[in-house]
């Protein structure tokens, strides 16, 4: 055993692995903090004064707020429509089942350029919808796909007796549902959740295409990478991956938690 | 109670056919009130789906089920008044030892202080008592299967179903529990309904099993009388052990075995009404059988054997012989009673009244 021991290989690759991982994300907390308004190496000196000024930028938080509020009911509709569906093709029986999963998937191949081109043409028989509205739609249409295939596979795990038992004893279809199927299946209901909001939340793409007069923030970001890359940027950007972080870490956590206490004898 | 009909469940010519496939053939049968019934029959006989048929998890594909003389043909399963234990139990996971208990009664909108109440009456029958707030995942398997009896129980089902209830246990666990669920029973005089592919258990427990074999019923008697008067062959060989031998019925209350040298005299009670000349076999009980170097006078059923294997097993030995057209023979017998070498020649006998006759 001692012969193949590479006690140090290990660590350092974890290591390595992690700095190439997050080193973008240190690089922009970095810069947040430096006092020079252009950004770049060396560094200048020490401040927190572009958080403020980030937070003073009215159009910046708008597209931050206009980002959030799409994201948030791209997701709450996109697990809304995967859910049932994901039900049905976990637990009836479904001709052609294989296709259908294989068609479900079809949004998330599709590489965005075209799937952008291809609602731009589409949306032109619905040109009021541009804006806000046709990107909550791409939004919803993307994430879905693998909504319903995460749930998918959460309802073929999902224990029929418990079911049968909860109506053995007296609780209808819905009760049942209530009852049983959604607080055991809750966990993965979040995750699906979270996974479909940041992912809206930074989809580019597709939302440039269907902008119209809407600003989401990627849209803000790059129209502002266009001239100099002002440091309040990096100042929102730091808030925002903290928070992204702190959200999918206890998420994670919780989500850990609930799962060892389903997984009984 | 007494305007009730007296069978708890009756099935009246109930089918389930998949497809090309015939799970449940044509069965009637009654279970009377209070009643405890099994139904046996080996692994894919289709005995799950006919519980499932009372249960009302399966809809039948021709036939009618009652419960409480009530046909609940087209009836959902929470539209009806059965409570099963399932054999993986389905406990709820989310929930607490005392929450699973109390979920059929809040279902049936019974309040709260009359739960708490039925609640810890349960956990005391169950011997579950200071385990109500516990979750489900801090039980051990004996207790979790308790706790899937008591939340069936709780309320009080016209019908109370065990989908193999006592299968996921280890063997003394569920030798405990099978005398639990009998005393439990008994005080209770519920009728029950269990599913098993263990014959002993179900010989144990019921006062009336039915024998079930690909899709059809063998047979619906007492445990005794599918001991020592099985209906069919099949009965005769899955319900304890057999010694078969095909043989031919005379015409004077002669029976021959077919191919060996063993000819029996048996009572028209024994031979049924079956003409003469007909095809049947005779079924040996191992325990009726005597082995040693003659036979007793009382015993005229005797055939020559050589003794193959000895095996003790506490009270009992089983010996097994093997017989002049190269099948074999078994037979349980004292161990106080010293049993002859092994490879010698000894005689295996018994009294014909002991017999009973089976189609062949």
């Amino acid at each position: 055993m001692n012969r193949w021991s590479f006690g140090w290989a290990l660590p350092t690759y974890s290591v390595l692995l992690y700095a190439f991982l997050y080193l973008p994300i240190v690089v922009i907390v970095l810069f947040a903090f430096d006092a020079k308004a252009i950004p770049g190496l060396p560094l200048d000196g020490f401040t927190t004064g572009w958080f403020s000024a980030s937070l003073g930028d009215a159009r910046l938080i708008g597209s931050l707020l206009t980002s959030i509020r799409l994201a948030l009911l791209a997701a709450v509709l996109s697990t809304a429509l995967a859910m049932p569906a994901a039900m049905v093709l976990a637990w009836r029986p479904v001709r052609m089942k294989s296709l259908l999963l294989c068609l479900v998937l079809g949004p998330v191949v599709l590489p965005q350029l075209v799937l952008g081109l291809g609602l731009v043409v589409l949306f032109r028989t619905a040109p009021d919808l541009i804006g806000q509205p046709a990107i909550v739609l791409a939004h919803t249409t993307m994430t879905s796909s693998y909504a319903t295939l995460m749930l998918y596979s959460r309802f073929l795990g999902f224990r029929r007796s418990y079911i049968e038992a909860a109506m053995n004893l007296g609780a209808n279809e819905f009760v049942t549902f209530r009852e049983v199927v959604l607080p055991l299946i809750a966990p993965a209901l979040i995750a699906v959740l979270l996974l479909a909001f940041t992912d809206a939340f930074g989809e580019f793409v597709v939302a440039w295409f269907l902008a119209g007069f809407t600003e989401t923030l990627p849209i803000a970001i790059w129209t502002s990478l266009r001239q100099v890359i002002s440091p309040k940027i990096y100042a929102l950007s730091a808030v925002v991956i903290l928070a992204t972080l702190a959200v999918s870490v206890s998420a994670q956590i919780w989500i850990l938690g609930q799962s060892r206490r389903e997984s009984e004898p | 109670m007494s305007d009730l009909p007296p069978n708890a469940v009756e099935l009246r010519a109930v089918s389930k056919v998949y497809g090309a496939s015939t799970a449940v053939r044509e069965i009637s049968m009654e279970i009377p009130r209070g009643a405890f019934v099994t139904i046996l029959g080996p692994s894919g006989c289709g005995k799950s789906t006919l519980l499932r048929m009372i249960s009302g998890f399966v809809t039948p594909s021709s036939g009618d089920v009652l419960i409480d003389g009530v046909s609940v043909a087209g009836a959902t399963p929470y539209e009806r008044d059965t409570a099963m234990v399932f054999q993986d139990y389905a406990l709820f996971p989310h929930r607490t030892v005392a929450q699973n208990l109390a979920f059929g009664l809040r279902m049936r909108k019974v309040d709260k202080a009359e739960i708490a109440r039925r609640v810890e009456a349960m956990l005391e029958l169950v011997n579950l008592k200071g385990f109500g707030e516990r979750r489900v995942s801090q039980i051990s398997g004996g207790q979790a299967q308790r706790v899937a009896l008591g939340r069936a129980l709780i309320v009080r089902p016209a019908v109370l179903l065990l989908d193999e209830p006592l299968g996921a246990l280890d063997l003394k666990l569920r030798k405990q529990m099978q005398a639990e669920l009998k005393t439990i029973h008994r005080e209770l005089g519920l009728t029950f309904v269990a599913v098993t592919h263990d014959q002993e258990e179900a010989l144990t427990l019921s006062d009336r099993i039915a024998v079930m074999n690909s899709g059809a019923l063998e047979q619906f008697d007492t445990p005794e009388n599918l001991y020592r008067r099985p209906a069919t062959r099949f009965v005769a060989d899955f319900v304890g052990n057999a010694n078969l031998f095909d043989a031919q019925l005379g015409g004077d209350g002669r029976v021959e075995a077919t191919g060996l040298p063993l000819t029996l005299f048996l009572n028209p009670a024994q031979r049924g009404n079956r003409p003469a000349g007909a095809p049947v076999a005779l079924v040996v009980r191992p325990e009726t059988i005597a082995v040693g170097a003659t036979a007793p006078e009382s015993h005229d059923g005797r055939i020559e054997a050589r003794i193959e294997e000895i095996m003790f097993s506490g009270a009992v030995q089983q010996i097994v012989g093997r017989l002049p057209d190269g099948r074999r023979i078994t037979a349980h017998q004292s161990a106080a009673v010293p049993a002859p070498e092994r490879g010698a020649s000894a005689v295996f006998s018994w009294p014909s009244q002991s017999v009973w006759l089976v189609d062949a």
